[in-house]
């Protein structure tokens, strides 16, 4: 089996695997962090992202060269410099496997399907794309979210003349310089693309198994990070593939993460463990209400970047009980997207997708999520966006959830900048993936307060550790950065500590590893069945010859008995055993005297070279061959000694 | 040879009618496993008979929980679940029970529904109390839609989308190679499917076996008309007391569900496209309802029976992800099932003056507040009764579909004088939806139940006609026995499955084997505890 890798971060998952004539793609994660490269996209003109300081380029070799109008699309700010223009996004790795080639793919959660519409498009992705219910709903909120914050600003430079090889070479080392693949980063889709993604990926539910080609089953198991979130198995008749992505141990909303069936795999892939590894969750959200609660005392906003769903429904949930404790349930709750309202509904009607406790509030009935009370108290409220009805309700202080995360494009970008200045405001980030000091970066200098309680409930390494010892694969394909190394202190808190066998990878590198490949399965019919009658050699064991007429349909063999009168040429008895070269040699040395016999080769084919030459004996697991034997009796005696060693049937 | 076994439980005394729609309640036995399927109570008998012969299985000297595997549910009609607490509490058994998230919301409400009319109300002993609904409940195991269960290793269910009510499901059942599927209450529409599963036996209802009932749009279209008519002529007529109970299905299709409706009638007409007409599948209704709306301009109240109806409503909305594709896509801006102008109704509504709308539950008139109202208006000829679904012989339902003008009701008797309108909004499989799955999962042999025995000979005929498989109708209590031929599953070596694949296409292919696209195989079977496998002659 191979595997691929062509994501770019190993919480930014894609692989590529082949088994058994299948080429399975799993995820195909967006590099969403590229964003934070570009400068943010205002609404509306903002002089001060406008003002921001343009980049000088420090080496004067380069800079004569450089047009005064490519120069210009660079601007600088605290150390960090950002390209004014469209922003662009990174795909995974396209040129390690032909991407139309892939059969089918399997998307774990929303999170990491983002690229999806780029492999239909661009690169003639043509594969079936599995995923389940809620995946694909929110799958499709996200994109729709995202695409609606890049494309609603009026246009601005769609030119990408800042991809200049020499202009980056002199750029200040940085995230920016280390992207070195930036002649490949594409522009956002659109809702068409969208809509023609989405609409081709075949729902699915967990623990349901789809069969691809009869080559190899595939199912999809509860992760518990999200709603729908899943682990695969894939597996063939003889071998099995765990691909373990982001997944969580911990009680939230979701269905709890299912472990029983991950077990003793062959190989295990393991992506998508959590980006903030000291940071516990439970803690995180602890201190992020406490600092909430004391800005809103102080008379200040709170804005929470965010994205549309996921960890949200949590904080939501939280944030409702703490508000109400702390005194402070006048205080209005603002979610702002233009898929707000969908989140929040559909989140609500999948009640099967949900843990046990949720799961019973619908058979009350209830509303599993508390926010759907919430939003009937009026005290969240949910709008598409900042310029609408939004202004009519607006009090503040106020917490207000918007997005994008990066702070580059959607409202947060209106909200820094409106909240930006006082210091009785505060922002708190939550989401792990971005930088934060690098997101507040074009903004600064700021007298807001920002906070950075990363909420990230995904298995740190001291978990996924013990997982590893849990489920015990055979082996174990990750991320070269999950790996020991001389960087990590060895501790079982800071990397995994495989057991097993383990294979690294980065993006662009690829692993083949050995699997059983010696059978396949054959359905013999119950009439040819019923004629066979086994003998039993050994206790236990028993034979039989088997002759039967072969047909392979979808790939699936059946044995069914010869048609009446028709007999075929060969049949006559037929050997079986393994034939044990020490028995062998032993027998020429006991039985008729030859004791020169020189035994070469490998594990798997012998060679018995007797008499220095006379003849040859080629032993392999699957046959054996007396040759070069110019002298009859000696072949005789060679023949006899197989037979004898060997059952006949 | 390997054998399937099905049997239909009989009532609980023997002189009861055999083939009845009452209930479903049947036993499969295949591969050493027991599987009940359904476990539904008859609503036509006020005493033991309602409940299924357990004896059946008992009298074997094993207890139900030795005995059976698993028990599965289709749906959350009483039918076919009502005899459940029975069952589990009262007879012990204490094995699994598998049904899907929608079921086991609603059904537990039903199941305290018919409790309270039948002890509360009637008084009668020996049935079970509300804590045993709540014990069994807690002996369900949900499942989802496709998703493949292990109920041990050798035993695997999958549930298939059913649209008959909400949560319905057809229920695919696999021992080893054996394999049956259960398709009770399939409404066949777009969105029921089912793979190319080729079970050894499908097991299927025919309630409406000879119909092919026309579109849904139409019998809606009727149903509105009817409502309007009998609306406008009132109004015209007298302003006296006039009133339609409709008691129409809300929750199950023929199964126990009253509704009042009142208000205005495109409240009236939402309810019942989409809630009374039970079937999570109606399309269009949108833009239908809004034009009905403008053009019946009736501003009569419209009721709906409050409590346990406007309970199933709020699990419509909870469920919606089971509903039809086009609810669901709107839903976000528009709940379908968020009805404006229908009025909770209340018992002492039923003297109000000037005409109305109500819609009660149960459908088949057996008890509740349906038979109440019906008792009221019954004698009063501007009243009118539609008759949502099916009545099992027995209930009053049944009697004023059959025609009776006299029907005993509580030891009193009542002249039926409204006019009596039969519109099935119900979605059961008909014939021609019954065809349509038998093609699609291609079954070697057919098993029909719940239906009315001469219709359902015909049915099979047809069956038999067109597919050329055995087609069986037991009577409850008989068994139906299938000989399987499993094949056998054997590993092959690649080595010699390539080299003779390899035949197959060489250009001698039509010498070494007469059948086309095939080619003979000759190796060795070593079979070695238990393991089989195919290995080269050679050597």
């Amino acid at each position: 089996m191979e595997v691929f890798c062509l994501g770019n971060k190993p919480w930014q998952p894609c692989y590529v695997m082949r088994m058994n004539h299948t080429t399975i793609m799993l995820d195909c994660s967006l590099d969403l962090p590229v964003l934070l490269n570009f400068l943010p996209l205002p609404l509306v003109y903002s002089p001060k992202l406008s003002g921001l300081p343009r980049w000088q380029c420090k080496d004067p070799s380069i800079a004569v060269d450089l047009p005064e109008d490519i120069a210009r699309l660079f601007r600088e700010n605290v150390g960090h410099v950002f390209i004014e223009s469209l922003p662009l996004f990174r795909l995974p790795e396209t040129g390690l496997v032909d991407l139309s080639t892939v059969d089918a793919l399997l998307l774990s959660n929303c999170f990491s399907a983002l690229a999806l519409p780029f492999l239909i498009e661009k690169y003639g992705f043509s594969g079936k794309i599995f995923a389940t219910k809620p995946t694909v709903t929110f799958t499709k909120q996200l994109m729709e979210e995202l695409s609606h914050y890049i494309y609603r600003a009026p246009p601005t430079d769609h030119s990408a003349q800042w991809k200049n090889d020499s202009l980056w070479s002199s750029l200040p080392d940085g995230t920016l310089k280390e992207s070195s693949d930036f002649h490949n980063w594409k522009e956002l889709y659109t809702m068409e693309g969208i809509q023609k993604a989405i609409s081709r990926i075949q729902p699915i539910s967990y623990s349901e198994t789809i069969d691809l080609f009869h080559h190899v089953k595939v199912t999809a198991l509860s992760s518990g990070f999200c709603l729908g979130s899943c682990n695969w198995i894939i597996e063939t008749e003889y071998n099995k593939v765990a691909y373990i992505s982001s997944s969580s141990t911990f009680t939230t909303h979701p269905c709890p993460m299912e472990r029983a069936r991950l077990k003793s795999a062959d190989i295990l892939i393991m992506s998508g463990l959590t980006n903030a590894p000291s940071a516990n969750p439970d803690t995180m959200l602890a201190e992020l209400c406490t600092r909430m609660a004391q800005t809103l005392k102080n008379g200040g906003n709170v804005l929470i970047p965010c994205y549309p769903t996921g960890v949200l429904y949590d904080l939501l949930e939280c944030l409702k009980a703490y508000l109400d404790s702390a005194n402070l349930s006048n205080v209005p709750v603002y979610f702002i997207s233009p898929v707000a309202k969908s989140s929040l509904s559909f989140s609500n009607i999948f009640a099967e997708w949900l843990c046990d406790a949720k799961k019973t509030k619908v058979y009350l009935p209830e509303q599993p999520f508390p926010h759907a009370e919430f939003i009937k108290s009026g005290r969240l409220r949910h709008f598409p966006n900042i310029h609408g009805d939004l202004g009519s309700v607006y009090q503040t202080p106020c917490v207000v959830f918007t997005g994008h995360p990066s702070l580059r494009c959607g409202d947060s970008v209106h909200f820094m900048e409106a909240w930006g200045g006082s210091s009785k405001n505060a922002v708190i980030f939550t989401e792990p993936d971005f930088e934060y000091l690098h997101a507040l970066a074009p903004y600064q200098p700021l007298h807001m307060k920002a906070y950075y309680f990363p909420i990230d409930p995904r298995l740190n390494f001291f978990v996924a550790n013990k997982l590893l010892n849990e489920f015990a694969p055979r082996c174990l394909v990750t991320a070269d950065s999950y790996l020991p190394s001389a960087a990590h202190s060895q501790k079982e808190n800071v990397c995994l500590q495989p057991e097993m066998q383990y294979y690294g990878l980065t993006r662009g590198r690829a692993v083949t590893i050995p699997l059983d490949g010696k059978f396949q399965k054959i359905m013999l019919d119950p009439e040819l069945a019923s004629k066979l009658l086994p003998q039993e050699i050994f206790p236990g064991v028993s034979v039989t010859s088997v002759l039967g007429l072969l047909s392979s349909r979808n790939n699936q063999h059946t044995l069914a008995p010869l048609p009446p009168h028709h007999r075929p040429h060969t049949v006559g008895k037929l050997l079986w055993g393994e034939l044990s070269i020490e028995a062998f040699v032993q027998a020429l040395r006991d039985q008729h005297g030859i004791v020169d016999v020189v035994i070469e080769g490998t594990e798997e084919a012998k060679t018995l070279n007797i008499l220095g030459g006379k003849a040859t004996v080629l032993i392999s697991p699957e046959k054996t061959t007396i040759r070069d034997c110019a002298d009859d009796k000696l072949r005789a005696i060679l023949r006899d000694l197989v037979f004898r060693l060997l059952v006949q049937v | 040879m390997a054998e399937i076994r099905a049997v239909p439980l009989a009532h609980k005394f023997p002189w009861s009618p055999s083939s009845d729609v009452g209930r479903s309640c049947i036993l499969v036995s295949m591969g050493g496993k027991n599987i009940m399927l359904d476990c539904g109570m008859h609503m036509g008998f006020n005493d033991e008979r309602r409940f299924p012969d357990f004896s059946y299985i008992t009298d074997s000297g094993r207890s139900l929980t030795e005995h059976l595997d698993c028990v599965i549910i289709s749906h959350f009609h009483l039918d076919h679940c009502g005899a459940l607490p029975y069952f589990s509490e009262m007879c012990g058994y204490d094995g699994p029970i598998f049904m899907t998230h929608p079921t086991k919301a609603i059904c537990p409400i039903l199941l305290e529904d018919y409790r309270k009319i039948t002890v509360d109300r009637k008084g009668e002993q020996n049935f079970f109390t509300s804590q045993m609904i709540k014990d069994c409940m807690k002996k369900v195991v949900t499942v989802n839609l496709h998703q493949a269960v292990k109920v041990d290793p050798d035993l695997e269910i999958k549930a298939y989308y059913a649209g008959h009510v909400l949560g319905a499901a057809m229920f695919q059942v696999k021992v080893h190679h054996q394999s049956i599927v259960y398709t009770i209450g399939v409404c066949y529409s777009r969105s029921a499917w089912i793979d190319k599963c080729r079970p050894d036996l499908l097991i299927t209802e025919s309630t409406y076996a000879t119909t092919i009932r026309d579109s849904k749009r139409c019998r809606e279209r009727d149903f509105l008309k009817k409502i309007s008519e009998c609306m406008e002529r009132d109004g015209k007529v007298s302003k006296q007391h006039t009133s339609h109970p409709c008691p129409v299905d809300s929750l199950t299709a023929s199964g126990p569900d009253p509704s009042v409706c009142s208000g205005k009638s495109s409240g009236a007409v939402y309810l019942t496209r989409d809630i009374l007409a039970s079937s999570p599948h109606s399309p269009h209704s949108h833009s239908y309802t809004l034009h009905t709306r403008e053009r019946m301009n009736l501003l009569h109240p419209i009721y709906f029976s409050a409590g346990l109806t406007e309970k199933a409503n709020h699990y419509y909305k909870l469920f919606i992800s089971w509903t039809n594709q086009n609810i669901k896509n709107t839903f976000v801006q528009r709940n379908m099932f968020e009805f404006k102008h229908i009025k909770p109704f209340d018992r002492s509504y039923i003297d109000n003056p000037g005409p109305m709308v109500v819609f009660a539950t149960p459908g088949m008139l057996h008890a509740g507040l349906s038979l109440q109202i019906f008792k009221k208006w019954a004698e009063d000829e501007k009243n009118m009764l539609i008759m949502p679904g099916y009545c099992v012989a027995g209930t009053v339902g049944h009697k004023i579909l059959s025609g009776h003008k006299k029907i005993e009701i509580d030891k009193k008797m009542v002249t039926v004088r409204l006019s009596v309108q039969y519109m099935s909004f119900s979605a059961h499989a008909d014939a021609k939806g019954i065809m349509q799955l038998i093609r699609q999962a291609d079954p070697a042999n057919v098993m029909l139940v719940h239906g009315e025995a001469a219709k359902m000979d015909f049915l099979r005929q047809k069956i038999m006609q067109e597919f050329g498989v055995h087609c069986y109708m037991p009577a409850n209590g008989e068994m139906v026995s299938i000989a399987t031929k499993p094949m056998i599953s054997v590993d092959v070596s690649r080595s010699l499955l390539k080299r003779t694949q390899e035949q197959i296409h060489s250009p001698l292919a039509k010498k070494l084997c007469p059948v086309r696209g095939s080619a003979t195989m000759s190796g060795l079977l070593v079979m070695r505890n238990e393991v089989r496998s195919l290995n080269t002659p050679e050597n």
